[in-house]
C-alpha cells in the first residue's frame, strides 16, 4: 500500500519501496516489505503496530541507522542510501534530532552538556537566545547543572527532547519516549513534541504502541507485517485502541488457521 | 554446580574472559621469561665450558688459586713436568697448555675488543685436549704464526694470509694461518682467543721458557680419571696439583654458576617480582572492574537464594580457571619473551653466551603456582566486595559502583602517607626508606579517588576548551569514578616510581663516582682503564707505560696492574703500582703514614679495609700471590678515598716476579708545572698506536669514560624496566577496552546523535592518555621523594662518601612523555574497536 498523507507539502522524510530483510536463507525475516510513505514537514505523525511490525525498523531506516536491502529513503532531497558512514553521521547530528525510549543521557555530562552535545560534536556553539526558548519549553531552567542520575525519569526524557529540538533539525524522532515514563511524565513529554509541532513548525515522527500516545498526533500510520496496513487521521486514544483489537483479531485468526 | 556454572559465566563473558586472562599472562610471561634466559645461559655455559674439557682426563696445575673467579688465571708450573707427567703409567698424551692475555689488533690499528675476555695461548695438535677446531687454513708451525677464532676473523674482516699485530700486551706482529671454531661455534662466549705454535705461545703469552700454563692428559684407553690423577699426583712436586678432567670442569662450571650467573640470576628475578607486582595491581583492577560489571548479575543470584559464600566461591573459582589457563599461556610466552630479550640486549650491546632455549621443570613449577596464587589473591577483595551486593540491587537497576569515597579510606591514606614522609625526611638510613617506601606507595593509592576527584576537575578544566565535545567526553569518564581511574593507574604509578627511583639512583651513582674519580685522580692523562670488562678484562703493555715516562714534559707516570692475591687467606684485589712518586698521581687522602715508596714489603691500606682487619700502622699480614710464594707485608700507609684504586697497594716490584701476565690496566700521567696537557697527549696518542692505540684522555674524559661503563647496566635495566611499564600500558588497554565494552550503549547514542567515528576514538583514546599521564605524574613524584630518601640512606650507610642527589632530567621528562604516548597507543585498540561498534546493535545492547 502506497500512502501519501498530505500532497499539498513536502515530505520532510520518505521512503519508497523500501524492503529490509534481516539474516539468510531459512532465517529470513522480512522487517519491512516493500514500503513506500512520506512523513509531510510540519506534522506530528505517530507510528504504530503490534510488536515485530516493522515500525522500528522504519524510523532505524529513516534515520539512517540501519540500511535498507532495497529501495530508498529520502530526508529531504537527501537519498541517505548513497551516503558514506561519514555523511550519515553528519546528517543524523545536523538534521535529525533522537529520542529514545531509554538511555537517552551520558551519564558523565550536566543536562546542559547533554542538550548541547551535538552542537559540540560539530564543534558550534548553539544559539543561545533559541536554547534558551528550548530550555524554557521543556521546563528545565533548574536543572540545568544537575547529572542524569539526580534527574527522574520524566526530567530526563524532558532533556532528550530539549537536545533533539535545540538544533532545529528538519525532524525529530522519538522511539518509544514514553515507553519508560509513567502516565504523568509522559503526558508532559508528548505534550512538548506537540507544542514543538504547533509552535515552533517542528516535524516530528513518532514510533509508539501507546494508544494514549498516537492521540498526541496529527496522523497515525499503522504497520503490520513490514507492510503499511492503515492511515488514519486525526486520531483519539480510542480509535487507535479500536483499530489495533482489529490487528490483534486478525493475528489471533491467523494463530488460529495454524499459521 | 558452582564449577559449571563458573564455566558457563566466563564462556558466555569472553570480552571479559580475555581481559583477565591477559592481565595475568602479561605478568607470568616476564617471570617465566626470567627463569628460562637464566637457566638457558646456565646450560649454555656450562655446555661451553664442558665442551672444551671434554677430551681433558687430568689438568696438572698450580695449586694456588688467588681467586675463584671465573676466567682468571692461576701461575705457572714447571715445563719439565711435561715429561714426567708424559712418563707416567696410563697417560695416553700430555700436551702443555698455556693461556694467557692476547689482544688481536684489527687492520685499522684499533684493537678488536669484545664483551669477554682476549686470551692467547699455544694451538694444542692433540684434538681430544683442544675444543678449538681448524676450520680454514692450518696450524701455526713458526712463533709468528697464529690462528684466530672464527668471531674474531668475521670482527676484524681477517683470512689467512693477513699480517696483523697480536698484543700480549706488548706488540707482536704474526702471521694469520688458519681459523678456527670452538666446537661449532664462532668462539667462547663473547671472548676471543688467538693461538701460536708452543714456541711462541711461551715467547709471547707465558714470557718465562721454564715454565707452562697447565698440562692436560688424555688417559689410555680403560684407565679411570680420578686413579690417573692419583697416579699423576705421586709424580708431581707439592705446590701442583692433579686434578681429574670431570672436577674440572665441574669446579669451572660451579665458578660461573656462583658468579656471574647468581648475579645474572638474581637480577633478573627482582625485575620478575617488580613486573609481578605491577602486574598483581593489574589483575586487581581488572577484576574489580569486572566485580563492579557484574554487580546486577550478583544482585540477581542472592535474589533468587544463593548465598553470599557460593557467590563469593563462584568468582574464586572463576578466578582459579583464569590463573590456571592464563599462567600455562604466560608460561609459553616467557619463551618467546626469553629469545626476544636475548636479541635485545645483544642490540644494546649485552651479548648473552646463550644458544638454544632451556626450559626446565622448575620454570613451570615457579611461574605457575605464583601465577594462579597472585591470581587469586588479586581476585579475592574483589569477590569479597562483590558478594556483600545486597540482593535488592538487582530490582534496582542502576548502581554499578558506589560514587562515594569512603572516608575511613581517605583518613587512613592520609595518615600513611604523612608516617612515609615523615619517616622518609626525619628518619633516613635504610629502616627509614624500609618504612617510608611502602607507607607512602600504600598512602598514595589510598589518596588517589579522592585526590582525583578533587584535583581532576581542574586540571583537567582546559580539555573541553582545547579539545570540544570529546575532550569534554574524556574528562567526564576520568572523573565520573575517581576510584577506578585510580585503580587503572595504579600499575602505572607503580611502574613510573620504580623507574624514577633507578633513574635517580643511576644519575646519582654517574655523579657520585664522576666526583669521586675527579678528586681522586691527581694527574692529568690517563690511558686506558675504561674498557668494559674494567679492571679484570682488558689493559695495555707496561712497556707503553715506561716509554711515556720518557716523553719530555711528563714528571712522573704508574701503571695501575691487577695483582689479585691471597690476603691473609682470602682473595683479594689488589693493585701494584710505580710507588715512588703515587701522591703526584693520586690524592688518596693520606690519614697516617705514607702512601709513597712502598718498597718490596710495603702495603698502603684504605682506612676501612684496615678497621675491618684491625690493622693499624705497622701491622704485618701474609700475602700468597697467584705463583704460590708467600710474603709478609708491613702496612706503612692508610687512606681514605678508595675510587679508581680499591683498598690494597703494593710496589710494582714486588708483584712483578710473582705474576706471568705484565699488564696495566690503566696508565696515570703527572705532567710537569706549566707544560700543556694537548701537546703530551698527542704524543702518548703516537706512541699508543704502536700497542693498539688504547684510549688517551685527559681527566674529565675520563671521568665521563669512566661513567660511560655505567652505561650498558644502566640500558639493561632500563630495558627490563620498560617491560614493567609495559605490563602497566597493557593494564590500561585492557580496562580500556573493558569500560568500552560496559559503555556499548553510550557509544552508540553518542553515534546515534552524531557523533563521528573520529570523536569516539579521540574521546577513549583521550582517557587512556590522561589516566597514563596521571599514574606517571604521581609515579615520579613519589619516584623522586624516594630516591631522594635511598640516596640519602646510602649516602649515611657508606661513611665518608655521601652520594650527591642528582635528578636526571632529560630521563625523567622522556620517561613521562614515553608514559603519555604510551597511553596513547594502549587506548588506540580499545578505541578503534569501540569507534566501530555498530550503531544500532549498540544502542539496544543490555
Amino acid at each position: 500500500m502506497t500512502t501519501n498523507i498530505d500532497p499539498t507539502v513536502p515530505d520532510a522524510a520518505r521512503a519508497v519501496r523500501v524492503s529490509r530483510v534481516h539474516g539468510e536463507g531459512d532465517t529470513t525475516v522480512r522487517a519491512l516489505d516493500d514500503v513506500t510513505i512520506g512523513f509531510p514537514r510540519g506534522r506530528f505523525t505517530a507510528v504504530m503496530g503490534p510488536s515485530g511490525s516493522g515500525k522500528s525498523t522504519l524510523l532505524h531506516c529513516l534515520a539512517g541507522l540501519d540500511a535498507v536491502t532495497d529501495g530508498a529513503v529520502y530526508l529531504g532531497d537527501t537519498e541517505l542510501g548513497s551516503l558514506s558512514d561519514r555523511q550519515l553521521t553528519r546528517l543524523r547530528r545536523d538534521r535529525i534530532g533522537f529520542v529514545f525510549q531509554a538511555f537517552n543521557l551520558l551519564p558523565t555530562m550536566t543536562a546542559l552538556e547533554n542538550i548541547v552535545l551535538p552542537a559540540s560534536l560539530a564543534g558550534r556553539r548553539s544559539d543561545p537566545a533559541w536554547l534558551d526558548r528550548v530550555v524554557a519549553a521543556v521546563g528545565l531552567e533548574q536543572r540545568l547543572q544537575h547529572r542524569p542520575g539526580e534527574l527522574s525519569g520524566g526530567q530526563q526524557q524532558r532533556v532528550a527532547v530539549a537536545r533533539a529540538l535545540v538544533g532545529r533539525p528538519e525532524i525529530v524522532m522519538a522511539d518509544e519516549p514514553t515507553g519508560n515514563l509513567d502516565s504523568r511524565a509522559g503526558a508532559e513529554v508528548l505534550a512538548l513534541l506537540r507544542d514543538a509541532v504547533d509552535e515552533l513548525g517542528q516535524t516530528v515522527l513518532m514510533v509508539t504502541h501507546d494508544p494514549v500516545a498516537a492521540g498526541y498526533a496529527d496522523g497515525v500510520v499503522f504497520l503490520a507485517d513490514g507492510r503499511i496496513a492503515d492511515y488514519m487521521e486525526a486520531p483519539t486514544p480510542d480509535r487507535v485502541l479500536d483499530r489495533m483489537k482489529a490487528f490483534d483479531r486478525v493475528a489471533a485468526g491467523a494463530g488460529a488457521r495454524g499459521e | 554446580m558452582l564449577i559449571r556454572l563458573s564455566l558457563a559465566n566466563l564462556w558466555a563473558r569472553k570480552r571479559r574472559l580475555v581481559g583477565l586472562s591477559l592481565a595475568v599472562l602479561l605478568g607470568t610471561a616476564f617471570l617465566s621469561g626470567a627463569l628460562v634466559l637464566a637457566d638457558t645461559m646456565s646450560s649454555s655455559i656450562g655446555g661451553l665450558i664442558r665442551d672444551s674439557g671434554a677430551g681433558t682426563d687430568v689438568v696438572v696445575r698450580n695449586a694456588t688459586a688467588v681467586t675463584d673467579r671465573p676466567g682468571s688465571q692461576r701461575g705457572g708450573i714447571d715445563a719439565a713436568l711435561v715429561d714426567r707427567v708424559r712418563a707416567v703409567p696410563g697417560v695416553a698424551a700430555a700436551e702443555p697448555v698455556i693461556q694467557g692475555y692476547g689482544q688481536v689488533v684489527g687492520k685499522d690499528g684499533k684493537a678488536l675488543t669484545g664483551n669477554g675476555p682476549r686470551t692467547a695461548g699455544n694451538w694444542v695438535p692433540d684434538p681430544a685436549l683442544t675444543p678449538y677446531r681448524l676450520a680454514t687454513g692450518r696450524a701455526p708451525a713458526k712463533s709468528d704464526e697464529v690462528v684466530i677464532d672464527r668471531a674474531t676473523a668475521k670482527q676484524g674482516h681477517l683470512v689467512p694470509g693477513d699480517r696483523v699485530t697480536v698484543l700480549t700486551p706488548g706488540p707482536v706482529p704474526v702471521t694469520i694461518v688458519g681459523v678456527a671454531t670452538f666446537g661449532d661455534e664462532d668462539a667462547f662466549g663473547g671472548g676471543s682467543y688467538t693461538a701460536f705454535d708452543l714456541e711462541g705461545a711461551r715467547r709471547y703469552v707465558q714470557r718465562d721458557p721454564g715454565k707452562v700454563g697447565t698440562i692436560a692428559v688424555r688417559a689410555a684407553a680403560g684407565t679411570d680419571q680420578k686413579e690417573l690423577a692419583g697416579r699423576i699426583q705421586r709424580a708431581l712436586p707439592a705446590d701442583t696439583q692433579a686434578l681429574p678432567g670431570k672436577a674440572a670442569t665441574g669446579e669451572a662450571v660451579d665458578a660461573v654458576e656462583d658468579g656471574f650467573l647468581k648475579v645474572f640470576r638474581t637480577f633478573l628475578t627482582v625485575f620478575a617480582a617488580i613486573a609481578l607486582v605491577v602486574a598483581a595491581f593489574s589483575i586487581n583492577h581488572t577484576f574489580s572492574v569486572v566485580a563492579a560489571q557484574r554487580t546486577r548479575e550478583v544482585a540477581l543470584m542472592r535474589a533468587l537464594g544463593a548465598s553470599r559464600g557460593q557467590v563469593l566461591r563462584q568468582a574464586l573459582i572463576e578466578a582459579l580457571l583464569i590463573g590456571v589457563v592464563a599462567s600455562a599461556a604466560g608460561l609459553a610466552a616467557g619463551l618467546g619473551l626469553a629469545a626476544g630479550l636475548k636479541e635485545l640486549f645483544a642490540t644494546i650491546g649485552f651479548t648473552l653466551p646463550a644458544r638454544g632455549l632451556v626450559f626446565k621443570a622448575a620454570t613451570a613449577l615457579t611461574v605457575l603456582p605464583v601465577g594462579i596464587l597472585v591470581t587469586a589473591f588479586a581476585a579475592l577483595v574483589p569477590a569479597l566486595r562483590g558478594s556483600r551486593v545486597a540482593p535488592v540491587t538487582a530490582l534496582r537497576g542502576a548502581g554499578a559502583e558506589q560514587a562515594r569515597l569512603p572516608r575511613r579510606r581517605l583518613v587512613a591514606g592520609l595518615a600513611l602517607l604523612a608516617a612515609g614522609l615523615g619517616m622518609g625526611i626525619v628518619g633516613g638510613g635504610m629502616v627509614g626508606l624500609a618504612v617510608a617506601a611502602p607507607a607512602v606507595l600504600a598512602g598514595v593509592l589510598l589518596v588517589a579517588p579522592a585526590g582525583i576527584r578533587a584535583a581532576g576537575g581542574p586540571l583537567t578544566a582546559l580539555l573541553p576548551r582545547l579539545r570540544g565535545a570529546p575532550g569534554a567526553l574524556a574528562r567526564g569518564n576520568l572523573l565520573r569514578s575517581p576510584r577506578r581511574t585510580a585503580g587503572a593507574a595504579t600499575a602505572m604509578l607503580l611502574g613510573i616510581t620504580i623507574v624514577t627511583v633507578f633513574a635517580v639512583f643511576a644519575a646519582s651513582l654517574k655523579e657520585g663516582s664522576g666526583a669521586e674519580t675527579r678528586k681522586v685522580v691527581a694527574g692529568q692523562l690517563v690511558i686506558g682503564g675504561s674498557s668494559p670488562a674494567g679492571w679484570a678484562g682488558g689493559g695495555h703493555s707496561p712497556e707503553l707505560t715506561r716509554r711515556t715516562a720518557q716523553i719530555p714534559g711528563v714528571e712522573t707516570v704508574s701503571g695501575l696492574r691487577n695483582a689479585t692475591s691471597l690476603v691473609d687467606g682470602q682473595s683479594r684485589q689488589m693493585l701494584a703500582v710505580d710507588s715512588a712518586r703515587l701522591d703526584r698521581l693520586f690524592n688518596l687522602d693520606v690519614t697516617g703514614g705514607r702512601v709513597t715508596a712502598l718498597g718490596p714489603a710495603g702495603m698502603a691500606v684504605s682506612k676501612s679495609a684496615a678497621k675491618d682487619r684491625g690493622w693499624v700502622l705497622g701491622s704485618t699480614t701474609e700475602v700468597t700471590f697467584p705463583d704460590g710464594a708467600r710474603q709478609r707485608f708491613t702496612v706503612t700507609g692508610l687512606y681514605d678515598r678508595t675510587a679508581i684504586v680499591g683498598d690494597y697497594l703494593i710496589d710494582r716490584t714486588a708483584w712483578e716476579s710473582h705474576a706471568d701476565a705484565a699488564l696495566d690496566a690503566a696508565t696515570v700521567l703527572r705532567l710537569a708545572p706549566g707544560v700543556a696537557t694537548g701537546t703530551v697527549k698527542a704524543e702518548v696518542q703516537r706512541i699508543a698506536k704502536d700497542y693498539g692505540a688504547p684510549p688517551v684522555r685527559d681527566r674529565e674524559g675520563f671521568v665521563a669514560a669512566r661513567a660511560e661503563m655505567l652505561q650498558t647496566l644502566v640500558a639493561v635495566v632500563y630495558v627490563l624496566l620498560a617491560l614493567a611499564l609495559l605490563i602497566a600500558l597493557g593494564g590500561i588497554a585492557n580496562t580500556l577496552s573493558l569500560a568500552a565494552h560496559e559503555r556499548t550503549r553510550e557509544l552508540g547514542l553518542l553515534r546515534a546523535i552524531g557523533a563521528a567515528r573520529a570523536q569516539v576514538r579521540s574521546a577513549l583514546r583521550w582517557e587512556s592518555t590522561l589516566v597514563a599521564v596521571i599514574g606517571a605524574a604521581a609515579g615520579l613524584v613519589v619516584g623522586l621523594f624516594l630516591g631522594w630518601v635511598a640516596i640519602r640512606a646510602i649516602g649515611g650507610a657508606n661513611t665518608g662518601a655521601a652520594l650527591p642527589f642528582a635528578i636526571p632530567s632529560v630521563q625523567l621528562a622522556v620517561l613521562v612523555v614515553v608514559g603519555a604516548v604510551g597511553g596513547l597507543v594502549a587506548g588506540a585498540r580499545p578505541a578503534a574497536r569501540a569507534a566501530r561498534l555498530p550503531v544500532l546493535r549498540s544502542i539496544s545492547a543490555e
